[in-house]
């Protein structure tokens, strides 16, 4: 990631990106941020997220309350709600497909904190992402990552059942063997 | 956390909060709270404790350089390098453990095979049980280089791995079962049929190599069904109980079988066959002496002490009992065993005097000093004269002479 420099005099305005734009065309509405940037970072499907913004603001003042809430809902929600709207909604809970536009999301919530000097995570992120997991992640199954052993009722079953058969194999055998005395 | 119910106790709490790692509840004001370390970080330890303040105001604690919201979680990766080294020396030991088990179980199973007057009934359970212990080595090496160290192999979670794990717990049975073999075996040949003839051992080979295909295949598939986690590695289930369960009981009914044994040739026998008492005593004793160690593992796995320094030497304690156990096998089965140790004595003598014949020809020496050195030399503490009673039966027809001599010589030692 190159160096944020701190906002420059540029007049910039927001501008909201559009699907399909190429890098000339991202470096013309957003020339501060190519001038921010020593290394402009890849792209994934050759052209820009639409959630990398410049808030090249000239109000100096740090707004990381209102205004960080409102970027990241404009820049950031818009290509997340697409992605999950691509996935159908049964693989909404599962966390191999929802990996990616996740991660893309959070990363954008951090590359605009960043921009804007925030802190990140914040509590206006916080409350985001609640919002996101009520909407999508809602009746997700609780267990989710942790893996945990089954109820009780059927563990016990599965580790009796083998003891008692070795118990009765050991019997047979003795027997068995028992039998066998007096035979050559 | 939104489903979870509101926060229904009275006085002041802060607020259920997600802190952008774990999701803490509702905290009474003024408690600190705690959950285990999450797991997705590399080196972070999921046995450790994070926690969370909450202030008496029903606030959440703030860090006070930065003035945010702060949760503790320093001691998640704070022992983590010098844990890591722990672990690496137990991973080498535990290596260097196998492969000493390896080596001592080879030369011991040649030497059953090449000293064909030993072999009876007894010595082919012993080698069996030699084979399961090389067999349950060679795969646990295999696990240990492969997959333990191996993240790789463990993130992308192939199926071979998992069948390694089959195999591997298959092995561990056919390990216990052996020894539940020889003990019955004992029982049957000195409680059940006093010193009589010999056994079909079809039964005992289905209970050592047949029957551990059970208990494993139950695990594989309750693994696979209720806790199917990478490479099926953790051992943070009680699943593993379905392997772990069967062979407690083994141990329990081996050791059962050796003290009924014991029983018997104190009370009953002692008059009677003083002579094959005794011998059987010795049998018994090295058995005896192995069931407790081989099964000790399992009593006291449970228990990990809290104190650091107790952990740490009970870890090392656990891992010697654990993958050191086919040289002490070896040990005791075969290298303390009186007749090997005669066997080889005698081949060694040969050796050296068809060597010295070669310089110079002196044939009477020969025969005066096999019985000289045998019945000095021997030792006194033996273990096992298991073959004695078939021999004294007539059931054996021993090829050498001398061997009839050397054992009536210590008989009557």
């Amino acid at each position: 990631m190159g160096s944020f420099r701190p906002r420059s005099e540029h007049n910039c305005t927001l501008a909201k990106p559009t699907k399909n734009e190429g890098r000339g065309a991202y470096n013309a509405k957003f020339p501060c941020l190519a001038n921010h940037l020593d290394h402009p970072p890849r792209w994934r499907r050759g052209f820009p997220p639409r959630a990398i913004v410049e808030a090249c603001q000239s109000v100096s003042v740090m707004a990381c309350g209102g205004t960080y809430e409102y970027a990241i809902e404009e820049f950031c929600l818009g290509k997340f709600r697409l992605d999950m709207e691509e996935l159908d909604q049964h693989h909404w809970c599962s966390w191999e497909d929802t990996v990616e536009p996740y991660g893309e999301l959070t990363n954008c919530t951090y590359l605009i904190a960043l921009k804007m000097d925030c802190f990140w995570p914040n509590r206006q992120v916080d409350e985001f992402f609640i919002r996101i997991h009520k909407h999508y992640f809602h009746d997700c199954s609780l267990s989710g990552r942790q893996l945990r052993d089954p109820p009780n009722h059927i563990l016990g079953p599965f580790i009796v059942v083998p003891i008692l058969v070795t118990l009765l194999m050991t019997a047979l055998v003795v027997w068995r063997s028992k039998r066998s005395e007096g035979i050559v | 956390m939104n489903r979870d119910q509101p926060y229904n106790k009275s006085g002041l709490y802060c607020n259920r909060t997600w802190d952008g790692w774990l999701c803490w509840d509702d905290t009474p004001a003024g408690t600190v709270t705690w959950q285990n370390c999450p797991n997705y970080f590399r080196d972070f330890d999921s046995t450790e404790k994070a926690t969370k303040t909450c202030s008496e105001s029903g606030q959440w604690f703030r860090h006070p350089d930065s003035n945010r919201t702060w949760s503790n979680y320093t001691l998640c990766n704070f022992h983590t390098t010098g844990k890591l080294k722990m672990a690496y020396i137990l991973y080498y030991m535990a290596i260097v453990g196998h492969a000493l088990s390896i080596a001592s179980l080879l030369i011991s199973l040649a030497i059953f095979f090449y000293f064909r007057n030993l072999s009876c009934q007894r010595i082919t359970l012993h080698k069996n049980l030699f084979v399961s212990y090389v067999l349950n080595s060679a795969l646990t090496l295999i696990y240990l280089i492969a997959v333990v160290n191996n993240t790789d192999v463990v993130e992308r979670n192939p199926v071979g791995c998992k069948v390694l794990h089959f195999f591997h717990m298959y092995m561990l049975g056919c390990n216990y079962f052996w020894m539940l073999c020889e003990g019955i075996y004992l029982h049957t040949l000195i409680v059940v049929a006093v010193f009589a003839e010999e056994q079909h051992l079809h039964w005992y080979y289905l209970l050592g190599w047949g029957f551990p295909l059970v208990p494993a295949s139950i695990h594989a598939v309750a693994r696979k069904k209720y806790f199917d986690d990478n490479c099926w590695m953790s051992v943070e289930t009680h699943l593993l109980y379905v392997v772990h369960g069967p062979i407690m009981a083994a141990l329990l009914v081996n050791l059962f079988f050796l003290l009924n044994i014991v029983r018997v040739l104190v009370t009953k026998l002692r008059d009677t066959h003083r002579a094959e008492s005794n011998m059987y005593m010795k049998a018994v004793r090295a058995t005896l002496i192995l069931v407790p160690l081989l099964g000790i593992q399992f009593v006291i796995f449970p228990w990990r002490p809290e104190n650091r320094l107790a952990g740490e030497v009970y870890d090392y304690i656990m891992h010697i009992l654990m993958h050191y156990q086919g040289l002490l096998v070896a040990t005791i089965f075969c290298f303390f065993n009186g007749e090997v140790q005669a066997a080889l004595k005698r081949q060694w003598i040969q050796y050296k005097a068809q060597w010295g014949q070669r310089r110079r020809d002196h044939c009477s020496m020969r025969s005066t000093s096999y019985t000289a050195t045998s019945i000095t030399e021997v030792p006194a503490f033996m273990y096992h004269h298991e073959c004695n009673s078939e021999h004294l039966n007539g059931r054996h027809t021993s090829e050498d002479s001398e061997l009839v001599a050397l054992k009536t010589g210590e008989m009557y030692a």
